[in-house]
């Protein structure tokens, strides 16, 4: 028999009997209905990612995607607000725009020619109801750190502020790379990216480096240099060693770090000579030099803007490029990865990170691929429903608690699974 | 008997047959030891230096100091994407993926000392359980080294490549 239980219409079943501290159950991964339970109590209660203001700079201009599996329309209203609604029609309920980016000066439904100002709300006379109530469905929270956009379908719960506290330390050492503090997304410029395995998965992990990329490990020791690469600057210490003072860091509402901080600042001086020798990069040191002084540019430099950061549920802030989890189904998942351009840099310092980022992510380069096949592995193995319970206990016994109630562990400790774990369980049972 | 194959485009260099039918066996061959997984003898293929393997990504031609690309290989790292392709612990493919192509509308037309060959493929990959199909364009660039026809450069636009994708297990 399998211990998977039918959790179909309507769920009968409690999420708090699935998730403990050191174990989680495979249905949580598997079952459609947890997974639709998802959908509906947690990601349409919480803070999500929806995009970086960047990509929609101009009044008008909008981004079609999907949050949640609901299609909304981020767009760019001629006050510079930006509101997200709800991509339908009230009408007959077809979409108003194609997935993608654009500009328009309204949305308009080209089933009956219904028109909606940038704001959503109905402008053309429609011969039923009232106009008020028929402008497109606005989500009610929207609110910016620093230009990420985060939304939520709740209009209550913790500010972005509340919600991120801590976090926030670690995006500003992505913006603190940028010599003007802005970086810029281009919507167009994305690795779309499936594999035939659950979100979830797509956590923060320190643990697996050498072991799923075990090969890309032993061909990057083979160069000379590997400052900015996916898996660290190798030539001066291994950061995912135990023995290294990378920290694995789970807080509050589900974010995780992997913080190589402490490892970048203790090799600053290579660090920052490394950097001068890539392609812009004495330029972008003197420039960097010259805003923040010598100590302050050097430790930025030196921790490359590279937070290694997961917000809970759907972003993450990698090495050089921002994602986006897109969950389809329980076993479904896209990521979307556009790569992070630097404002004020010469423009062959951003090409280089360009092709730093192709280097280890994306369908053919030489990391995602390996953590696309483990995870798949991963999501056919927990349909073995005997024994159904994963392992994330990983270090309990030695962790600590920093100020922020941040879990803080050595690299390998699954206190960034913890996190996640604690956080699913806190909003699915809530 | 037709002498001539017309290119495609008429102002350029009209290959002869003998020069149409050795180029489309080179193309032919290239294709069949990717296909097979035969890395060594398929990188032989390759000129010794000054080289590009390039397939955009959402863009067909996406101009690589501005976008990402799928894969955008020098001479270094094309022979790196090689060990990992054979690494016996790259884990994508401790279980190659199966693959075929079919190759059809191919052009010929030559620019200075290259031959410029386009042509059309249809790939079908098969790993574990399941078997998709791929679609795309290739431009070769093949220069003589020592007389043997070596790749200069190797485009390939596929037809998807602006949608989200799986991992590309074979070589495009």
């Amino acid at each position: 028999m399998s211990a998977k239980m039918n959790l179909s219409n309507p769920p009968q079943f409690d999420p708090a009997r699935l998730v403990f501290k050191d174990r989680v159950h495979s249905s949580v991964f598997t079952d459609d209905g947890i997974f639709e339970l998802e959908m509906n109590r947690l990601f349409k209660r919480t803070w999500l990612f929806a995009l970086h203001d960047s990509e929609i700079p101009n009044p008008g201009d909008f981004k079609a995607f999907d949050l949640a599996k609901i299609p909304v329309i981020a767009v760019r209203n001629k006050d510079q607000s930006i509101s997200m609604l709800v991509n339908r029609c009230r009408h007959r309920g077809a979409t108003l725009c194609e997935k993608g980016v654009g500009n328009a000066r309204n949305l308009t439904c080209w089933y009956h020619g219904w028109v909606y100002d940038l704001d959503g709300s109905l402008i053309s006379d429609v011969g039923q109801g009232e106009k008020e109530d028929l402008g497109l469905t606005r989500l009610p929270r929207v609110d910016n750190y620093r230009g990420f956009v985060f939304t939520s379908f709740s209009a209550e719960g913790e500010t972005l502020v509340e919600y991120l506290n801590e976090a926030r330390e670690f995006i500003d050492v992505l913006l603190d790379y940028s010599p003007t503090g802005r970086i810029r997304i281009n919507p167009k410029v994305v690795h779309k990216y499936k594999f035939r395995g659950n979100w979830k998965q797509l956590g923060m992990d320190g643990y697996h480096v050498h072991y799923v990329h075990a090969s890309v490990v032993d061909i990057f020791s083979g160069r000379k240099n590997t400052t900015g690469s996916a898996v660290g600057a190798l030539q001066i210490e291994d950061p995912w060693s135990d023995e290294s003072s990378s920290r694995a860091r789970g807080f509050p509402f589900g974010h995780a770090a992997l913080d190589l901080r402490q490892q970048r600042l203790d090799n600053a001086d290579s660090l920052v000579a490394a950097v001068e020798k890539g392609a812009g990069g004495q330029e972008f040191v003197d420039n960097m030099i010259e805003i923040h002084g010598k100590e302050r540019a050097k430790e930025i430099i030196a921790l490359h803007g590279d937070p290694h950061l997961g917000v809970f549920p759907n972003l993450q802030l990698i090495h050089d490029h921002l994602r986006v989890m897109v969950p389809i189904s329980a076993s479904e998942t896209e990521i979307h990865m556009y790569p992070i351009f630097l404002e004020g840099v010469p423009a062959e310092f951003n090409t280089a990170r360009l092709r730093n980022h192709e280097d280890f992510y994306g369908p053919a380069s030489f990391g995602s691929p390996d953590d696309a096949a483990i995870f798949e592995r991963v999501q056919e193995g927990l349909l073995a429903g005997v024994n159904p319970w994963m392992a994330v206990g990983r270090g309990m016994d030695r962790d600590w608690v920093e100020t922020g109630n941040i879990q803080v562990g050595p690299i390998s400790d699954e206190v960034t699974q913890r996190a996640q774990f604690a956080e699913w369980r806190r909003l699915m049972t809530d | 008997m037709v002498s001539e194959i017309p290119s495609k485009n008429q102002n350029d260099y009209t290959p002869t047959s003998d020069e149409y039918h050795a180029i489309s066996r080179f193309i032919f061959n290239e294709a069949q030891l990717a296909d097979k997984g035969k890395y060594d003898a398929w990188l032989a293929l390759w000129g010794a230096e000054d080289i590009q393997y390039w397939v955009p990504c959402n863009v067909d031609d996406a101009d690589p100091a501005e976008s990402l690309a799928i894969i955008l290989d020098n001479r270094a790292h094309l022979e790196e994407r090689m060990v990992r392709m054979k690494h016996r612990r790259s884990h994508t493919f401790s279980q190659p993926a199966r693959a075929q192509r079919v190759i059809g509308n191919i052009c010929i037309s030559k620019e200075n000392d290259e031959w410029v060959v386009t042509s059309n493929f249809v790939l079908g990959s098969v790993i574990h359980d399941s078997q998709d199909v791929w679609f795309g364009e290739t431009e070769h660039r093949l220069t003589e080294e020592q007389g043997v026809l070596r790749i200069h450069t190797k485009k390939v636009n596929l037809l998807n490549n602006n949608q989200t994708l799986k991992s590309l297990l074979f070589l495009p």
